[in-house]
């Protein structure tokens, strides 16, 4: 098997398909997220605590459960969920990011967390081997996404949570304006958006900038969308944030109300977090025992 | 006579139940909500503390708050005009709460009581209310070992007052001197821990555990530009450099010319610059203590000192007036901050008002080794371990000490959740994370894979009583963990460099116990008694035995951020989620599930 720079394991195909390449030089390139010129674990975990999803979705999980990041990128919520005697893998097709994740985890010896370069559609696992997959932000970013979804409920263990997490066509509104924008400004898109002004570090920055507003690859879906494939893989529905999430709730808790109407999505397009957030939306299924 | 005491309202609300004078129970809030320094009304303490003691609500003699809220009032209202039109956006923004919660508490207390206690009670006629520094000066004499002291309370603020000196007498207190807001001790070091990029409130101990690394450049410019210090430690702060007074945020652009920068980014992992600021506001700090101490001493006459508050909290300035000789016996109360206030109120009214009499014998304290708050039945316990799936053994008390030191002298770390929980910010061997202090890489290992916090954090060991002397210059009885203390000569292995130089790498620490050596050698220690703790005792004891090191170390039972765990299924999560390998609830061993241990 071929290694990356001896430490990380390469599954990634011999022939790629052209989307997955461009993805990987790009990526390869900005590293995103990147690292706050981070030493240590402690702000992984900080952060992984202050925010809401993943702050629940680490309290719902078990600590001995198996996990898989699809597109960790980096990695930092694979290292913040890789706790206590959880194994979380951690898959990308950029080797750039993967080699900033996996130095992260060397240099705090940390034993749960696994890197391995691999594409989604040919991952180096059997099937049912996961008690949760999360992959956020990753699939719009694919040439077939309904594809990628397929094989990650492949690898997913009956009984097993997927979080899928993907741009939103209405949220994403003002972020198409703004690419639009960055054409004529360049890097300096970034004075124009709110949540580059939050970011520390320059490295930061720049790859939200690039990932954002630059990007060679996206598309755009809605909830509906997701629903139909989550009924075509035979995939129980389970939540979907931002539109049903009421904290008090479990994330995990199966919501009776499934569909949602045109109008409420329409509406996300002038939701300030999600102008903020660059328009995201995160469904939450079950595979069925 | 029952007496209830309370704080709440601003931070750590936190309530107390005595009778006659003997303290029966008392918790902070935020272990039973779960959120860090909660300030709600503590009905979840008050409801355990009546369980506790297990009289009738109607049987409460007195319920009493610990600051007197139209004092306070007026404080914001005249500290606004002082400064007026500057800090309206302050203003602006309390003063609708302070009106609400200030001006209207005896109600809103009548009420709250009447909601957690039951409302046949008429709580409006029992409610009474003590001062906020007259509670944490009680807190510090009342329960001491002493028949008279000098009483020092430094905090950020109260009422008006941040510092007073006071002098306690069998059954007395006499309040002698006070500086008012704003000039507080508590104020600056709290500018400071914004400044280099903590939080204000809870980042203070970050600081203080930042500074050893640093050198103190930039004491004279502090010294001459935002404090003025006399002789007697009275002390003047130049309100040009800060916010506190009038705005939301703590420093001022001045402030940031001055230091040459504007304030680190929160949660930004400190740089040589934030090092030597904080060792230069750290000494600037225990100077002004040690000088206020020194007059304390001469107004006083006595030699014993008791001291409470937040800045009382600063164990290293505590270690300092004790090494200085300055008093010949130095009492820290361990709930120093504003939840101690509860405890402090109630023994004010108990004492003061009651005219209650008051005995010491200048030897023991009255606080019981701090474990006043919930304790938990085996038959629970076990109940809890069985619901949670846990894999876990039930070992006799001999087996279990013998079990645990043996796994901690092979460097396993051992969440230990034994009997009541402490009351204050600290653990003191009831609700504590412990490992072995010789180990090199165990101060790293356990600030990365247990309290996920940054590198720089020390750890404090628990040492018996009895072998203080061995490992520690001065201190011979300190159960608190109140004093900061340098580690004995012939235990270091590596010279001393020139102090305050940075080490570079934590494992070159020169120490026997490298684990609880802080870079400048100090230690922030606590001694354990067979009768303040005898389980804890025995733990100790047993590791001693097999390693011949009559100390361990004890961190808080919780990860960042997060309070310290209560319940039997808060210890098993905690212990869960992170890197340690056995969790010890009373005399139940519990293991993972996939490890063997």
């Amino acid at each position: 098997m071929p290694w990356i720079e001896d430490k990380i394991p390469d599954f990634t195909p011999e022939f790629m398909d052209p989307t997955s390449l461009k993805m990987a030089s790009f990526y390869d390139e900005i590293k995103f997220p990147n690292f706050d010129g981070l030493e240590n674990y402690s702000p992984i975990y900080s952060k992984g605590r202050s925010n809401t999803f993943t702050s629940r979705l680490d309290d719902e999980i078990r600590w001995n459960a198996k996990i898989l990041g699809v597109g960790c990128g980096t990695g930092p919520l694979s290292l913040f969920l890789g706790r206590g005697d959880r194994e979380v893998h951690g898959i990308d097709i950029s080797a750039g990011s993967l080699l900033m994740a996996d130095e992260f985890r060397e240099l705090n010896k940390l034993e749960n967390n696994f890197f391995l370069a691999s594409d989604v559609f040919n991952m180096p696992y059997s099937k049912e081997t996961f008690d949760l997959v999360i992959s956020n932000g990753v699939l719009h970013h694919t040439m077939n996404p309904k594809k990628a979804f397929e094989a990650i409920v492949n690898v997913l263990k009956p009984g097993g949570f997927i979080a899928l997490g993907l741009y939103h066509k209405y949220g994403r509104a003002v972020t198409f304006l703004k690419q639009r924008l960055a054409t004529i400004l360049d890097q300096k898109i970034g004075l124009l958006d709110y949540h580059t002004g939050n970011l520390k570090s320059e490295g930061k920055r720049e790859a939200w900038v690039r990932d954002q507003f630059f990007n060679p690859h996206e598309s755009s879906h809605t909830p509906q969308e997701v629903f139909r494939w989550f009924t075509d893989a035979n995939i129980e529905f389970v939540n979907l944030l931002p539109h049903f999430d009421q904290p008090g709730f479990l994330l995990s808790e199966t919501r009776h109300k499934f569909d949602v109407s045109r109008l409420a999505d329409l509406c996300l397009a002038l939701d300030l977090q999600q102008i903020r957030e660059g328009g995201f939306f995160i469904t939450l299924g079950k595979k069925p025992l | 006579m029952h007496i209830l005491g309370i704080s709440a309202f601003y931070h750590d609300s936190a309530a107390c139940l005595i009778e006659d004078g003997e303290i029966i129970a008392a918790a902070q809030e935020e272990r039973f909500t779960r959120k860090k320094n909660d300030a709600s009304f503590p009905k979840y303490s008050i409801q355990f503390c009546v369980k506790q003691s297990g009289i009738d609500p109607a049987e409460i003699r007195s319920v009493v708050f610990y600051e007197k809220p139209i004092l306070k009032f007026e404080r914001i209202l005249e500290t606004y005009f002082s400064f007026a039109p500057k800090g309206f956006s302050s203003f602006a923004k309390s003063m609708p709460i302070w009106a609400k919660e200030k001006f209207f508490q005896k109600t809103l207390l009548a009420n709250e009581l009447a909601g957690t206690l039951g409302s046949y009670i008429d709580w409006r006629s029992k409610l009474l209310f003590s001062s906020h520094h007259l509670s944490h000066g009680a807190s510090a004499f009342f329960p001491s070992p002493y028949d008279d002291a000098a009483i020092l309370t430094l905090d950020g603020v109260g009422e008006w007052a941040t510092t007073s000196l006071a002098m306690g007498n069998k059954n007395r207190i006499t309040t002698l001197k006070e500086i008012h807001f704003p000039h507080s001790l508590g104020l600056l070091y709290s500018a400071f821990t914004y400044y280099t990029g903590f939080k204000v409130n809870s980042g203070e101990y970050k600081l203080m555990g930042l500074a050893p690394y640093g050198r103190p450049k930039y004491k004279a410019l502090i010294e001459e530009n935002l404090i003025n210090v006399a002789g007697d430690g009275s002390f003047h702060i130049n309100m040009e450099y800060f916010d506190f007074a009038t705005g939301l945020k703590m420093t001022n652009r001045k402030f940031e010319r001055l230091f040459g920068g504007p304030a680190r980014p929160y949660d930004f992992p400190p740089t040589q610059r934030e090092m030597d600021i904080a060792a230069s506001v750290q000494t600037v700090i225990e100077d002004v203590i040690l000088k206020l101490a020194q007059d304390a001493r001469s107004t006083t006459g006595s030699k014993n000192l008791c001291l409470a508050g937040g800045v009382a909290l600063n164990c290293v300035a505590n270690g300092r007036i004790l090494r200085e000789k300055i008093f010949d016996n130095v009492w820290v109360q361990p709930a120093a901050g504003d939840a101690g206030g509860a405890l402090g109120a109630a023994l004010a009214v108990w004492h003061m008002h009651f005219k209650g009499e008051r005995s010491s014998d200048n030897k023991s304290d009255r606080m019981q080794g701090s474990l006043l708050g919930p304790a938990f039945s085996d038959l629970e316990i076990e109940e809890e371990l069985r619901a949670l799936g846990a894999r876990y053994e039930r070992l006799n008390d001999a087996a279990l000490f013998d079990r645990v030191a043996s796994a901690l002298a092979e460097g396993k770390v051992v969440g230990w959740h034994q009997g009541r929980m402490e009351f204050g910010p600290r653990a003191l061997g009831n609700r504590s994370i412990l490992a072995d202090p010789r180990d090199p890489d165990m101060q790293s290992q356990l600030n990365m894979k247990i309290k996920y916090r940054e590198s720089f954090r020390p750890f404090a060991p628990s040492v018996l009583e009895e072998d203080a002397g061995e490992w520690f210059d001065t201190v011979r009885d300190s159960p608190y963990m109140g004093l900061v203390d340098t580690v004995a000569e012939n235990k270091r292995c590596r010279v001393a460099d020139e102090p305050g130089q940075r080490v570079k790498d934590l494992t070159e620490i020169g120490s026997e116990i490298p684990a609880v050596t802080h870079v400048d050698f100090t230690s922030r220690l606590q001694t354990v008694s067979a009768d303040h703790n005898p389980r804890f005792h025995a733990l100790i004891s047993a590791f001693k035995s097999k390693t011949e090191v009559g100390l361990i170390v004890n961190t808080s039972f919780n990860v960042r951020g997060e309070p310290i765990v209560c319940t039997p299924k808060e210890a098993f999560n905690c212990f869960m989620s992170t890197d340690m390998d056995l969790l010890a609830i009373n005399n139940f061993l519990v293991m993972k599930q996939n490890r063997t241990a």
